[in-house]
């Protein structure tokens, strides 16, 4: 039985692991959130919530976005506000139409920073087409927020036949599992910007806005039954919950996951497991085995899924886990992060 | 941490060590062969590096060898084997007033008696992760006014690099920054498992310790207690061809002390190493988890550097401790039980709200079976 | 100081528990410190073991 926060002593505090993308982040959204706000939508916990009406369907979804720091190789906190929602809505199946912005300043930000942070929203949502229609500004004194904090929403289109895409209840056995390039650039991206971590490792985080790209695979009859993107608690994170909900296995290949070797390198310098590591331009999509070679060479073609490959497949046999084959041939089971990485010393 | 530097291009000094070398699938196929070939009888093995613990599940090992060959973890793990008394120290400290706290990452979350680092620094303690005792150094440059303290733990891999820390600080009159000594040594910790009976055959040695110690060390294991030792380098190639180089020595009946890892190890190990720990610590009895006191086993801090000894310098009062009930991390580090086990592993004991030690450590026997879910599919 | 890279991450480690390491060197990097410089002893060692304990061999 999960303890709900709320009965817990009243000393309990909110820890960094609460939002790490874990375990430990889901029982505070269950116990807290999903208990209060407790409504059919929410409870299903996809990227977008699905609104269905009789003339069309629109997917709706919010991110807020805390990053230190808010300048990174690859881009900066404005950029991946517009992506990461942006990002949601099409992993939902959704086009990608309207975004609201909130800021919360702290008091003190340079001007010309926050003017970098709002051109690079722009420029992105350029990219993205889609259009910022609507926002606000709220300022709040110094050390009460670090430097800016950005929540956007959004919302976009959804056709009958892609209403499932989200949920994870189309997958089935025999279908594979495709990822659209390397993985762990944003997470190690910004830890080694950090401060205590002297690196120069030349990583850049790959966000970016996957609209265009999802548009291209999700043709007409496109064979796809789940997308969903690898941010926060990394590839591993999305395939143990969609292996967890549908109660099916997963089994992926080490060999076919790319990864640029400064990435690796730096992850194992930190002792970071990469799968677990964030990524801001990376989904997994579930297809159809028949129609992979069509959906990968759609992605190949695109800019943004060059290095797209089939890492793996969903099995019948370990139901509700995700077991990995090694570079050597090994086997071994993912497991969802339970809390935050930590670097380790040996 | 094992990182061959490969040259920069056009300065290829030799075609060595690449790390698809030793990871390549078609010499471990061979070495795996060999090792089907050669073991006849049950052998247990034990590793007593965290590096290993978390090298043979990363690469799922244990299912690829075969059923005779068992392989256990040992007390490698710095972080799995500091007391909680330590933790709690580092806790009464981080909550003075002028005081930064500086920190390896994995000995954040190690629970205390009654809190730990992590939630001090959710109260607000200011708690800093770093990955050199360098980095606390320049932060004690950087903040004057404060008292940076920088928890020392590890075996001979690391106590070297916190004895040149010091050294670092004394010469550049660094008076704000200061250590707590919890370093090891790993030598005593072998022995009080061989004469606490526990059944071994072979230890897979530390390649990082024995790069400063060397391997004489092993020596007596092999002489008193019949227990060999090869020290292994940290990939697949050299976690397998030290499995077969044991298996040979327990075929043979002759245990001995041979290095695996020799492009690292040499048998008098890093001497210059060795003489600067020696400057700054001094040998002690000390406390292990699950252990308990081990003599001459600790690294305090020589008097001579005593103005960097955070033990001297720092005076708190440190909260009575109170272990916990069911935890079994005394039993696991000695390899006598599986961290599966233990009635809190999965239920109450989890990465993120880990009870014992062997938990919060990436390298930790019960952190890796957690995350690489090992023996599900074996 | 010196600077080392690590598969194209490049990081700065103190050589203060080695002697005489030289640029090209490859070493073994621990929390910032160079703690041995390595030898390519053990590839000759590795290919000497697979000669004297391949299955052929025996």
């Amino acid at each position: 039985m999960l303890i709900t926060y709320m009965e817990m002593e009243n000393s309990y505090k909110i820890t960094l692991n609460h939002g790490s993308g874990g375990k430990m982040m889901h029982e505070l959204i269950d116990s807290v959130f999903l208990n209060s706000f407790s409504n059919g939508k929410m409870i299903q916990q996809t990227d977008s919530a699905i609104i269905k009406n009789a003339s069309t369907h629109h997917a709706f979804t919010t991110d807020s976005f805390v990053v230190d720091p808010i300048f990174f190789p690859g881009g900066d906190i404005g950029k991946l506000a517009v992506c990461g929602t942006v990002n949601d809505l099409a992993v939902s199946g959704a086009i990608p139409e309207y975004l609201s912005c909130g800021f919360i300043l702290e008091e003190g930000l340079e001007l010309g920073e926050l003017l970098i942070i709002v051109h690079s929203m722009a420029a992105t949502a350029r990219v993205a087409g889609v259009t910022i229609v609507t926002g606000d500004t709220k300022v709040v004194p110094k050390e009460k927020c670090d430097k800016l904090f950005i929540n956007t929403s959004g919302i976009g289109r959804v056709s009958d036949e892609n209403l499932e895409l989200g949920t994870g209840n189309l997958v089935e056995v025999g279908d594979v599992v495709i990822l659209n390039g390397g993985i762990a650039e944003h997470g190690m991206a910004i830890l080694c910007e950090r401060e205590g971590i002297n690196f120069h490792s030349g990583i850049e985080s790959d966000c970016a806005p996957l609209n265009h790209l999802i548009h291209e695979i999700l043709s007409n009859d496109h064979g796809i039954t789940f997308m969903r993107d690898a941010t926060r608690g990394g590839v591993a994170t999305v395939l143990c919950e969609l292996s967890k909900s549908r109660k099916l296995g997963v089994e992926i290949w080490e060999n076919e996951i790319s990864i640029r070797e400064n990435v690796a390198s730096a992850c194992e310098i930190l002792g970071f497991d990469p799968l677990y590591v964030a990524n801001e331009g990376k989904f997994i999509s579930v297809v159809k085995a028949g129609k992979a070679g069509q959906v990968l060479e759609k992605m190949k073609a695109h800019e943004l899924g060059r290095e797209a490959k089939i890492i793996g497949k969903v099995v019948d046999n370990n139901p509700g886990l995700v077991v990995l084959e090694t570079s050597i041939g090994g086997k071994r089971v993912i497991e969802p992060l339970a809390g935050e990485q930590l670097p380790r010393i040996c | 941490m094992n990182h061959p530097i490969p040259p920069e291009a056009g300065n290829s000094m030799t075609k060595m060590l690449t790390t698809q070398t030793y990871r390549d699938k078609k010499k471990i196929g061979e070495i795996l062969e060999m090792i089907r070939k050669r073991s006849s009888k049950k052998i247990r093995l034990m590793e007593v590096c965290g590096g290993h613990t978390m090298a043979i599940h990363k690469f799922g090992i244990p299912g690829l060898l075969p059923k005779n060959v068992i392989l256990k973890s040992g007390p490698g793990c710095p972080v799995c084997v500091s007391d909680q008394k330590f933790i709690d120290r580092a806790i009464a400290i981080a909550r003075k007033e002028d005081v930064i706290l500086t920190t390896f990452g994995d000995l954040i979350r190690v629970p205390g008696s009654t809190s730990s680092l992590e939630k001090e620094r959710a109260k607000g303690c200011d708690i800093r992760i770093v990955y050199s005792s360098l980095d606390a150094l320049k932060i004690a440059r950087q903040n004057p006014e404060k008292r940076v303290v920088f928890l020392g733990i590890g075996f001979e891999t690391t106590a070297p690099t916190s004895a040149a820390t010091i050294l670092k600080a004394s010469k550049s009159k660094i008076d704000n920054f200061c250590l707590l000594s919890a370093h090891k040594i790993m030598p005593p910790a072998m022995e009080a498992l061989a004469f606490d009976g526990i059944r071994i055959d072979g230890f897979i040695g530390p390649g990082h310790v024995s790069t400063i110690t060397g391997s004489g060390i092993y020596q007596i294991l092999a002489d008193n207690h019949g227990i060999g030792c090869v020290i292994s380098g940290f990939e697949p190639v050299d976690i397998l061809q030290s499995i077969l180089m044991l298996i040979n020595q327990k075929e043979q009946g002759e245990p001995k002390v041979e290095i695996e890892y020799s492009r690292a190890v040499k048998p008098k190990g890093n001497e210059k190493a060795q003489r600067i720990m020696e400057e700054v610590f001094y040998l002690s009895d000390d406390c292990w988890r699950g252990f308990g006191d081990i003599p001459m086993s600790g690294l305090k801090i020589r008097k001579k550097y005593a103005r960097w000894d955070a033990e001297k310098v720092l005076h708190v009062t440190v909260e009575k401790t109170r272990y916990k009930k069911g935890c079994i991390c005394g039993e696991v580090l000695k390899g006598k039980k599986s961290p599966t086990e233990c009635r809190l592993f999965k239920s109450a004991c989890t990465p993120a709200t880990p009870i014992g030690a062997c938990m919060v450590s990436s390298e930790g026997a019960c952190h890796a079976h957690y995350l690489y879910g090992n023996g599900k599919l074996l | 100081m010196a600077e080392v890279s690590v598969n194209g991450v490049r990081l700065e480690v103190s050589l203060q528990l080695v002697d005489k390491a030289k640029p090209g060197d490859y070493v073994l990097v621990h929390t910032g410190y160079a703690l041995q410089i390595l030898s390519d002893e053990d590839v000759t060692l590795a290919n000497k073991f697979m000669e004297h304990e391949s299955p052929n061999s025996t």
